[in-house]
This record gives structure tokens, C-alpha cells and sequence, in this order.
């Protein structure tokens, strides 16, 4: 009996379904802590037990993260775990994730057999800085670091010294100061390299404590969207002490581990790896050189001193133990000394994929693409855990950065430029996209009598002009963006047994052969689930009553499946008491399936 | 037939009943045997109920199946409040079959307590220092060995399932004490293309088969079934997460570092450890005892990092002396041993910042059955002889179980014997005392060196007008700086400060030349100066400052202690 596949195709039969009528009025304005927490519970109870709510930690500053679950109603299918506004510095992505909460709730189709965790805040402490009377864009949490490492805690922060409501920069002129006023355009300042600019930049605010330094200790605290442990930055206070160390990052990580459902990632938030596809890797680790441990070499019988392909490896040891099932991934997380960075080769194909549907996608919704670059992933970031150490596809999307006219930041050597000048490149374009649409985006640099620092002059961009669209296209942003992510579902890991074949040998011994396809566009697990181990095995399991073995095991692990390929599975069996056969997947993070092969007797 | 079941059955018992013996536990402790978790913690009670004024009892947090850690305190709160002293961080048992590691950890409090009105040099760091001992780390590794049937290498995991052989079932083929005598022991089967032989000068002993020669025993691993039926024995079995590798300092994905864990701080046992260092900056040397190899290892535990000077100083210095004491024990960097990533000791120097030994407590070549213990046997046939004759003589046999034939459910005939769970990685009880009080010492001389820092205000001057200069010398008599090197290289913590109230301090700053009066002025808030004060050594510094009467200078440590001092201008 094979089960059907629903959601498969359902995602990619969306875009051309018209959209259900998303509840427009939930996304006038951008929302505070208390108003989600009222949006939750309403739409937990309005879902007839089809959406749950999961409390998974605590911020320092008292405010919950909680998960909702949509597909509570759902058992045994995979899963896809949604985070959003890691960094507390992304109100949109917040509405993301609520928008998608009730775009899945009214696309039934869309968790017919898929489960979604959906996290709308993931440093809500941060968040908060969004709603505050004086705005100032900061990813740190409540937590109490003494940043300048001095006798006091959080005694020297910004302060709003001119009561415009936002906190933005200061400069003031002295002889050696780094920056110098932009010929391009007055309110924006650039770097001096030479450090003769003239100026010199403070966030907003006075010296405290007395010690010479400005804002050098504010309130909080860490960043939980950088404290997950690939790439981790160790000794860095925003960072926190290690991994895990705060609470919601902790929490998140034991979440998702205690659901081996989830099958992919996606982050709302500052990166978008759909649009800006990682690079393959430049160096560390070429397949084609590798030179062997003692430990391989003694399994392979190869020689320490020379090089091999991870290929000319595999083959070796198999030859060498015939009864080792061993593959490139497995070769290769033994020759690892230190993990992987870089995004591998393999998986980079699925990558472009689904960014080139994506992009289609926001495309056919008459969405603008050519925008603002976001950031690159951070390290310690959730999108780069979730690939390198979750081995599952991590997708990480933006949505939504100012247009620009063109990409001045495509090529090689553009980048090299752009990257040299970061800040003022975007800052100039930041400019351009608001004053083309009537926008004010920067404080004009005013004089203010400075209490320790004499004249100051107080401007600079205000806080969120650059990642944060006006409330008034929150909704419209959010009903292209969304659905295009959605349909991404579709592209889940699913599989079908076909070419099953039982061939009598005679005296009621069999030679049972079936493949194992996957029809989702994704393979599974990724390659770097291959390496890791981490993605639950997809198991084969084959039954029947009396049955024994002879060639071949009850258990069998399928260690790879690439997107629209089989793995072929061979047993050769002698039928017992019943004359059916069971196949079956066994796998957590797969809707698994089941077929019966009956014996011809 | 049914008589020699009988005999083995009555042999098993006993063996069974030696092993869970319950004794009789009372301070001052003994240690001519192994505690099971209930005793050590019955002992800690008793140590406690015994000391009520020295000694408090915590519950550290519990344990993935719901044991209890312990941590005793020991500080005597008439000569200051704890997080004032300088703390020593002691634990053992991180590995649950690390069991004497435990026992260490007992003896240091036992020796503190029961010696206080007695020794002076015991007295002093009582009274100077806070330890905090935590015998047993993986509550429920110990009390599965000791429970369990195991090899002298297993319950060492936290019991956090994993599924080693990814077969998408958890902990499903695990060792199996196939002759019900408490231990796993290993399987052999006869076959004349095995690579062994039965030695030819002791029968319960097997020797490699040379070229050409015929074979007569394969080795079949340790004691166990297929449980799973997929042709391998014992591959899954209890965790594996090694409780010393799922720490948050350079955790490394389990594919780079076996035994990690699925993220930092997983187990639940060692997340409420973390919390509890955590919540007392004021240790700044730590110990933390395993079981096996003789050593005293500090970090760093990768090649590719390198410790501040100061602190290599100072560990040379305890290293130096501590390899003294346990004679035999090597002194040397980790990673020299093996790289590791996301080991406790390296969390508590780099996060804690603390000085930390890891002390590797067995050492197979003190077996020995010879006139000459300079220089060990190096041929293995002749060690394993030797081994044997150690457990003949000096074991009193209960170290070696002699090969008996079974019936495999898989294999068909086999027989079971070897070296019982007892052996190997803990000595034998009778050399106990010996071990844990030499290890013991070691603390307690690395306890002395914790820094002492005196004040002193050395020079009061009247200036021009209403000014004066103060000069103050702070000094500590010990090895051990006031705060360690990577605290300050790192910003781990603040430094300590000295600051002056009572006066407005008009400028300040070190004196780095007191003969030619060169002073570096702090500019900004010279009344607050931040300074570690080097071990066996000085520093000076230099206040202007204006006014009269009662000033009060400050000495504020995080792990050095606080002093205070009013003079009167």
C-alpha cells in the first residue's frame, strides 16, 4: 500500500490558487510583546486543537518565547521549524512568522502532512528597543554584561540627548578624528583611512561613569542570534561566554532537538541565503587531496604519507572490509579535524534551486527584487547552525530591504570595493531609495551643546529606516513574501518504493529487490547531514510473519537519497507462515510509507 | 554437572555480595574501599553532620535520572564570608567509571576536617580558603557501576541516550553479563586461524601467534549478545555522551569530537554544575580527577592555543612540585596527551578563570610483582605475566577471572574470562590510601598558593596647599597571582580594584619606579585603580589627594579577597 504524498505538490499548486484572504486588519502596525501573546491565544483557540502553543524559554528580560505549532492535530510527519527576529533588530520578520501562522492556518493544504514550529520572536528582550520611546537598533538582551569590565554593570548607556525619540550619532570635530562629511552627500560620513577626516562618531550619549569612554556599558547584554555554536566567537561579550549560555538560545536548541521531525529551517530575519546563495568552499577541504589520519589509513591500508581523492578512500576501505557500508560523507567526517565552514559543493545545487523558484516566485506576485543587499549570515547565527550542525537545508530570507535601482554589488570586484566602503554604500543607496519616495530616513546633523564633549552635532540614520518598511506596506510586503516562502515546502524530502521485484529461487527461498525514490527536491539528508550524522536514519524495514532472512536485514539503513534518485535495496528471504510481505521507511523526519508485496505461492 | 553450577553460582553470589557490601560509614572516613553512590553520599552527610560549623551540604542539581550531585563547602565562616576567599574547586567522577576519582575528592574533605585542630598548615587554608568538593559529578554513571554489570571502561556516559550505530533505535545492543557474576568480562572461541594462542607459561593468559605458527583462540570482544540482530555485538550501548566534552568551551560537533552531545551543556547534571560555578567567581584553582595514565594535565588541551606566560609560570611551578608527590605522574600540557575540545577543565580555566589540574589517577605500572619497580617491564607478554602474578599475590585474585566455557546463543561455545571490572583502572583497595592522600597533598599545596594579598599604606606626605600623597603597596606572599592570566587577557572578569574614599582623589596612577618616583597617572577616575597583583611579588601605587582626616582605602578582589584600611591624614 503506498501512502500519498499530499503536501508535495500542494506548495507548488499555490501560487496558482488565488490567495485566501489574509486577515489584513492583524497587520496594520508592527507588534508589541503584548499584543502577539493576545494574537497567539486567538488563534490557538479559534483552531480546533490544530495549533499549539510551546513556552521554550525565558529572556533575562522576563519575556517568554514561546512556539507555536500549527499542525498540533498532526502525528508522525516532519516538520519544518520557522525562527524569526533572532537578533531582536527585525520587527518585519516578527510579522513574517505571524503572517505565515495564519496564511498556514487558512492553506490547509500546507499542513496537510507537514508540521510547522513557527517562532515569531527569538530575542524578545531586543525587540522591545523597536517600541521604546527613544528607538535604538541593538540585538542585545536583558542580561547583565559589565562590557568595559570596570566595577559597575549597565551604568554607561546611550541616552536620547536631543528628545527626538531616536538614537542616532553624534560627531564632533577634533584634530585626529577618523570620519570625514561625504562628498556624496552631507548627512552621511565616511571612514577616513588616512585619519586626517576631521570628525569623530559617538552613539548618542554621555559619558556616565566618568571614565573617558561613551556608552561603552548600556543596558544588556547578548545577542542570542549569534550564541549558537557553529562558528562561535568565543571571548566576545556580546557573543555570551559560550554556546548556549543564553536562555533563548538554549532553549531553541532543545527544542528542536526534542523534535527530530524538523526536517528543515527557516530564519526570518537579517540574512537571506535564498537570494545571496553561500559560496562554495575556498579552501580547508579538497575532496580531490586528502591526506589520511593513522586511523583511516590503518582501516584502508593506504599509506599516511600520500594523498588520495575521498573517492580512491572509500574504495579502499570498502574493499578492505567488505562489510563496512561506508560513503564519501562518512570519509570525510573522519578525516575532519576542525568542523566545516564552508557550505558544501553538494548541497549548493538545492541551494540554487530554490532560490531561482523563490525568486520566480516573488517575481510572479509583482515583488521587486533588486534591493538593498542584506547581511551575510552571521557566525553563531541560527541559519548557519541549523545547515552545518542540524545537517538539514537552512534557508534564511530577508524580507524586505529598500529598492535600488541596479546591483552595483555583483561582481567580484565590486564586492571587494563594496566591502571596503560597506557602510557608506548602503548608507548612499539608503538615501537615495528615501528621498525618491518623500521618506525621511536620516536626522539632519544638528548643533547640541554636549555636557562633556562641548559642541556636538547630533544626526545620522534613524534607527530601523534600513531593515523596517513603514507600517502601511507591512501587509502587502508580507502577502508576496510569504506564499512564495511557503511554496517552498513542497521541495520536502518524499518517498515512494518502486521496481519492487520478488523472483523465486526455489524451495520457497526469494530474491525480494525494490528501490527506494525520493520524489522531493531535496535529498535526503543533506551532504553535510551526511557528515554530521545528525539527521535521523532512514531506516527500511522489512517484515513478515515467520520470515528469515538470508541475505540482508530486517533494519536496513538507506544513508542517502538524493532528490529524484533511488536507492535499490536487495534481500533474498524464505517465506514463512504468511505470504505478505511488509516494506516500510522508519524515519521521524519523513512521512513515512509502507508496501505490501505479496508471495506467489 | 548440577554440583560445579552450584559452586559457581554460590562463587558468583559472593562475588555479587563483596562488591555491594554495605559498610559502615563514620568520620573520620576510611579508605580501604570504594563508596557506592549512596555511601559517598552518606559520607558527605556525616562529614557535614560532623563539622556543622565548617561545612555546608548542596544539592548541585540532579542527575538526567533524577540522582542527586552533591557539593560540600567547606569554609570557616569566622575568618570571612565565602565568595571573600580565594575557592578550591575539587570534583572527581566526571566519568562514572572513574570511581576512585570519588574517593579523592572525600579524602581532601575528610583530611581538612579531621585535621583542622590538629595541623597547622590544614587550619591555615581552612581558614584562608572556600573548597567546594563535588565527588561525584556523574551521579548516575557511579551508581551503574557499581550496579551494573560493566567493563572497567563503561557507565562512563552521561545516560542520555544516542544512537551510536544510527540504526534509528537508542541504547538497543548493549553489554550483556552473559555469567551473572557482575562483570563484563571478554569472549574468545576456539579456532586454529585465530591470532592467538594460550601462553605457554601461564594457561590463563593468551599470547599472539607468530608467523606460521597455528592459532587457537579468536577474541570476540567484550561480554554480550547481537541484541539487535544486525550482526554486530554490544555497538550501542549506554549513551555515549562524555560528560567531559559537552562542555561550552570549544564544543566541537559530536562528528569532531565523539561523545559531545547534541549541544553545549545538554546534560542536565552538568548544566546545573555550570550554574553553580558560575555563581562563584572566586575559585581560581580548580582539580578535577579521572582515572587513568598518571598525570597532571593542564590546559591547553589543542595544540594551536597558548596559555598567558603568568599562568604557565604558575602551573609549572604546582606542576613541578605535584609530580613530586605522586611519584611516576608526568606534568604536561593536554593536548600532548590527545587534542580535546569542550572538556570541563577547559571551561573553568577559560570561562572561569581558574587555574585547573586534571589529575589522571591510575597508574598500571604501580601493579608490579618484582624486586626492582625502576624499571617496568616493556614487553607485553611479560607485563601481562606480571600483571597476573600482582593479581595472585597482591589482588588476592579478584582481580582476574579465569576463562570458563559458555554456551553463545550466537556463537555457540565460547568461554568468558579476563579482567573483571575492578581492575585495571582502580587499584586494588589495599593501595587506596596511598593514592587519594598523595593526590590529596597535591590540593593542599596548590590551596596554599592561592594568593594572600596584604595592603599596606607605606607613605603619607604633606604637599603644597592641601594636598597629600598616599602611596600603597599591595603584596602577595603566594605563587598565585591575584587573578589569572586569561581573566585578564580576556576581560573574564574585572580586575581587582583599590580605590580610595574619603578624600577626592585629585590624580593617580601605579608607580612603576618607586626608586625614581615614576608614576603612570590614571586620566580618568584615579580614585578607582585596576590591578592584579603578581604572584610572590608587588605592586605600588601613588594617590594625590586633597583633603583631611579619615580616608579609607579599598582592596576589591573578585578572587583574592577584599581589604579595607582607614588612616587618618
Amino acid at each position: 500500500m503506498q501512502k500519498h504524498v499530499g503536501f508535495f505538490l500542494a506548495g507548488l499548486m499555490l501560487l496558482s490558487i488565488p490567495i485566501k484572504a489574509q486577515k489584513e486588519e492583524h497587520f496594520k502596525s508592527y507588534h508589541k510583546t503584548s499584543e502577539i501573546t493576545t494574537l497567539l491565544k486567538s488563534i490557538k483557540d479559534q483552531s480546533n486543537g490544530k495549533v499549539k502553543l510551546h513556552n521554550i524559554a525565558t529572556s533575562p528580560g522576563s519575556n517568554q518565547l514561546t512556539v507555536i505549532e500549527v499542525g498540533a492535530d498532526l502525528k508522525n510527519v516532519p516538520a519544518v521549524f520557522v525562527a524569526a527576529n533572532m537578533q531582536g533588530v527585525n520587527p518585519l520578520s516578527t510579522e513574517g512568522a505571524l503572517y505565515l501562522t495564519e496564511y498556514l492556518t487558512a492553506h490547509k493544504e500546507l499542513n496537510k502532512e507537514l508540521k510547522w514550529y513557527i517562532l515569531p520572536v527569538g530575542n524578545p528582550d531586543a525587540a522591545q528597543n523597536f517600541f521604546a520611546v527613544s528607538k535604538i537598533k541593538s540585538p542585545k538582551n536583558a542580561f547583565a554584561v559589565n562590557d568595559d569590565m570596570d566595577e559597575q554593570t549597565n551604568e554607561d548607556g546611550v541616552e536620547d540627548l536631543n528628545g527626538d525619540g531616536f538614537i542616532t550619532m553624534m560627531r564632533v570635530k577634533k584634530p585626529d578624528g577618523e570620519y570625514s562629511i561625504s562628498k556624496t552627500d552631507s548627512l552621511l560620513m565616511t571612514k577616513d583611512e588616512d585619519g586626517d577626516g576631521g570628525w569623530t562618531l559617538y552613539s548618542e550619549g554621555t559619558d556616565n561613569d566618568g571614565d573617558g569612554l561613551f556608552n561603552e556599558d548600556g543596558l544588556g547584554g547578548i545577542n542570542p542570534g549569534i550564541n549558537f555554536p557553529h562558528a562561535f566567537k568565543y571571548f566576545d561579550k556580546v557573543s555570551g561566554l559560550w554556546p548556549g549560555y543564553a536562555s533563548e538560545t538554549y532553549g531553541i536548541m532543545k527544542f528542536i532537538y526534542d523534535h527530530p521531525e524538523i526536517n528543515m529551517c527557516i530564519t526570518l530575519g537579517e540574512s537571506s541565503l535564498l537570494t545571496n546563495i553561500p559560496e562554495p568552499g575556498k579552501g580547508g577541504f579538497d575532496p580531490e587531496k586528502v591526506k589520511l589520519n593513522s586511523r583511516i589509513a590503518r582501516i584502508s591500508g593506504l599509506s599516511p604519507q600520500q594523498t588520495y581523492s575521498v573517492k580512491e578512500v572509500v574504495k579502499a576501505i570498502s574493499d578492505a572490509h567488505p562489510e563496512y557500508d561506508i560513503e564519501e560523507s562518512d570519509v570525510v567526517g573522519m578525516l575532519m579535524e576542525k568542523a566545516l565552514t564552508d557550505f558544501q559543493k553538494q548541497d549548493l545545487s538545492f541551494y540554487k534551486d530554490l532560490s531561482k523558484k523563490y525568486q520566480t516566485n516573488l517575481k510572479k506576485q509583482g515583488y521587486q527584487t533588486k534591493r538593498i543587499k542584506p547581511e551575510d549570515p552571521l557566525n553563531g547565527s541560527i541559519e548557519l547552525w541549523a545547515y552545518f550542525q542540524l545537517g538539514v537545508p537552512s534557508l534564511s530570507v530577508n524580507l524586505w530591504t529598500p529598492e535600488i535601482k541596479s546591483d552595483t554589488t555583483k561582481t567580484k570586484k565590486d564586492k571587494v570595493e563594496a566591502t571596503k566602503k560597506a557602510k557608506p554604500g548602503k548608507e548612499e543607496q539608503l538615501l537615495e531609495y528615501y528621498k525618491n519616495t518623500n521618506q525621511k530616513a536620516f536626522v539632519d546633523w544638528q548643533v547640541y551643546n554636549h555636557p562633556q564633549l562641548g559642541e556636538v552635532e547630533i544626526g545620522g540614520l534613524i534607527p530601523f529606516m534600513d531593515n523596517t518598511p513603514v507600517e502601511d506596506s507591512i501587509a502587502s510586503i508580507l502577502a508576496k513574501q510569504i506564499p512564495a516562502l511557503a511554496s517552498i515546502c513542497s521541495e520536502l524530502p518524499a518517498f515512494k518504493f518502486v521496481g519492487t521485484k520478488l523472483s523465486p529461487l526455489g524451495g520457497g527461498v526469494y530474491r525480494l529487490e525494490t528501490y527506494l525514490e525520493n520524489i522531493g527536491n531535496l535529498p535526503y539528508p543533506t551532504y553535510m547531514g551526511q557528515i554530521n550524522q545528525q539527521p535521523a536514519p532512514l531506516m527500511v524495514t522489512l517484515k513478515g510473519d515467520g520470515l528469515s532472512i538470508i541475505e540482508g536485514k530486517e533494519r536496513v539503513r538507506v544513508k542517502s537519497v538524493q532528490s529524484h534518485h533511488a536507492q535499490k535495496l536487495v534481500w533474498v528471504i524464505k517465506a514463512g507462515k504468511s505470504d505478505v510481505l511488509k516494506l516500510a521507511t522508519s524515519c521521524p523526519a519523513i512521512v513515512n510509507i509502507e508496501q505490501e508485496v505479496k508471495i506467489e505461492k | 554437572m548440577k554440583n560445579i553450577l552450584l559452586v559457581l553460582l554460590v562463587m558468583i553470589g559472593h562475588h555479587i555480595m563483596a562488591q555491594n557490601e554495605q559498610h559502615k560509614i563514620e568520620v573520620p572516613l576510611r579508605f580501604d574501599f570504594y563508596y557506592n553512590y549512596d555511601e559517598v553520599t552518606e559520607a558527605l552527610k556525616a562529614l557535614h553532620q560532623a563539622y556543622p560549623k565548617l561545612t555546608s551540604l548542596d544539592v548541585v542539581g540532579q542527575s538526567e535520572e533524577g540522582r542527586d550531585i552533591y557539593a560540600l563547602t567547606i569554609n570557616n565562616e569566622a575568618t570571612g564570608k565565602e565568595s571573600d576567599k580565594p575557592g578550591i574547586y575539587v570534583d572527581g567522577n566526571i566519568h562514572g567509571n572513574e570511581i576512585q576519582a570519588g574517593e579523592v575528592c572525600l579524602y581532601y574533605a575528610n583530611m581538612l576536617l579531621t585535621k583542622y585542630n590538629e595541623n597547622e598548615r590544614i587550619k591555615k587554608v581552612v581558614d584562608k580558603n572556600v573548597h567546594y568538593i563535588v565527588p561525584v559529578v556523574n551521579v548516575d554513571g557511579r551508581a551503574h557501576f557499581f550496579n551494573d554489570a560493566n567493563t572497567m571502561h563503561s557507565s562512563r556516559s552521561l545516560r542520555v541516550p544516542r544512537d551510536d550505530d544510527k540504526d534509528g533505535l537508542l541504547d538497543e545492543d548493549t553489554y550483556d553479563d552473559l555469567d551473572g557474576d557482575g562483570s563484563i568480562c571478554q569472549m574468545r572461541i576456539r579456532d586454529p586461524f585465530g591470532k592467538y594462542k594460550t601462553d605457554p607459561e601461564d594457561e590463563r593468559l593468551m599470547v599472539r601467534v607468530k608467523p606460521g605458527e597455528k592459532g587457537e583462540w579468536t577474541l570476540l570482544g567484550s561480554e554480550g549478545i547481537d541484541n539487535d540482530g544486525d550482526g554486530r555485538f554490544n555497538e550501542d550501548a549506554e549513551g555515549y555522551l562524555d560528560p567531559n566534552r559537552n562542555w561550552g568551551y570549544r564544543w566541537n560537533p559530536n562528528y569532531i569530537e565523539r561523545g559531545s552531545g547534541l549541544y553545549p551543556l545538554s546534560g542536565v547534571g552538568l548544566k546545573a554544575l555550570s550554574e553553580y560555578v558560575m555563581k562563584r567567581p572566586n575559585i581560581i584553582m580548580a582539580f578535577m580527577f579521572h582515572n587513568y595514565g598518571g598525570m597532571w594535565l593542564r590546559g591547553p588541551a589543542v595544540k594551536d592555543e597558548t596559555l598567558a606566560p603568568v599562568d604557565v609560570k604558575l602551573y609549572d611551578y604546582l606542576g613541578q612540585n605535584a609530580e613530586k608527590m605522586t611519584p611516576g605522574y608526568r606534568y604536561m600540557p593536554s593536548w600532548e596527551l590527545y587534542p580535546t575540545t569542550g572538556d570541563y577543565g577547559e571551561f573553568m580555566y577559560n570561562i572561569c578563570g581558574a587555574y585547573t589540574f586534571v589529575g589522571e589517577l591510575f597508574m598500571g605500572s604501580q601493579e608490579t610483582y618484582r624486586k626492582d619497580i625502576t624499571k617496568p617491564e616493556e614487553d607485553r607478554d611479560e607485563s601481562n605475566r606480571e600483571k597476573l602474578k600482582f593479581n595472585d599475590h597482591l589482588g588476592l585474585g579478584e582481580l582476574y577471572k579465569p576463562w570458563v566455557k559458555f554456551n553463545h546463543p550466537q556463537y555457540g561455545e565460547i568461554e568468558i574470562g579476563g579482567w573483571v571490572k575492578m581492575s585495571n583502572r582502580l587499584p586494588h583497595p589495599f593501595m587506596l590510601n596511598d593514592l587519594v592522600h598523595r593526590n590529596a597533598s597535591v590540593i593542599l599545596f596548590a590551596a596554599e598558593q592561592t594568593p594572600e594579598v596584604t595592603m599596606d599604606v607605606f607613605d603619607i606626605q604633606k604637599l603644597d596647599g592641601k594636598l597629600k600623597r598616599v602611596r600603597v603597596r599591595l603584596t602577595n606572599a603566594k605563587g598565585m597571582p591575584s587573578l589569572t592570566g586569561i581573566s585578564v587577557k580576556e576581560k573574564l572578569f574585572p580586575q581587582d580594584q583599590l580605590s580610595i574614599k574619603g578624600a577626592k582623589v585629585i590624580t593617580g596612577g601605579q608607580i612603576t619606579n618607586l626608586l625614581l618616583d615614576d608614576v603612570k597617572y590614571k586620566e580618568y577616575k584615579p580614585e578607582i585603580q585596576f590591578v592584579t597583583v603578581p604572584g610572590f611579588d608587588k605592586k605600588e601605587y601613588e594617590f594625590i589627594v586633597e583633603g583631611s582626616g579619615k580616608i579609607t582605602i579599598e582592596y576589591n578582589s573578585v578572587k583574592a579577597g577584599k581589604l579595607s584600611k582607614t588612616i587618618m591624614l
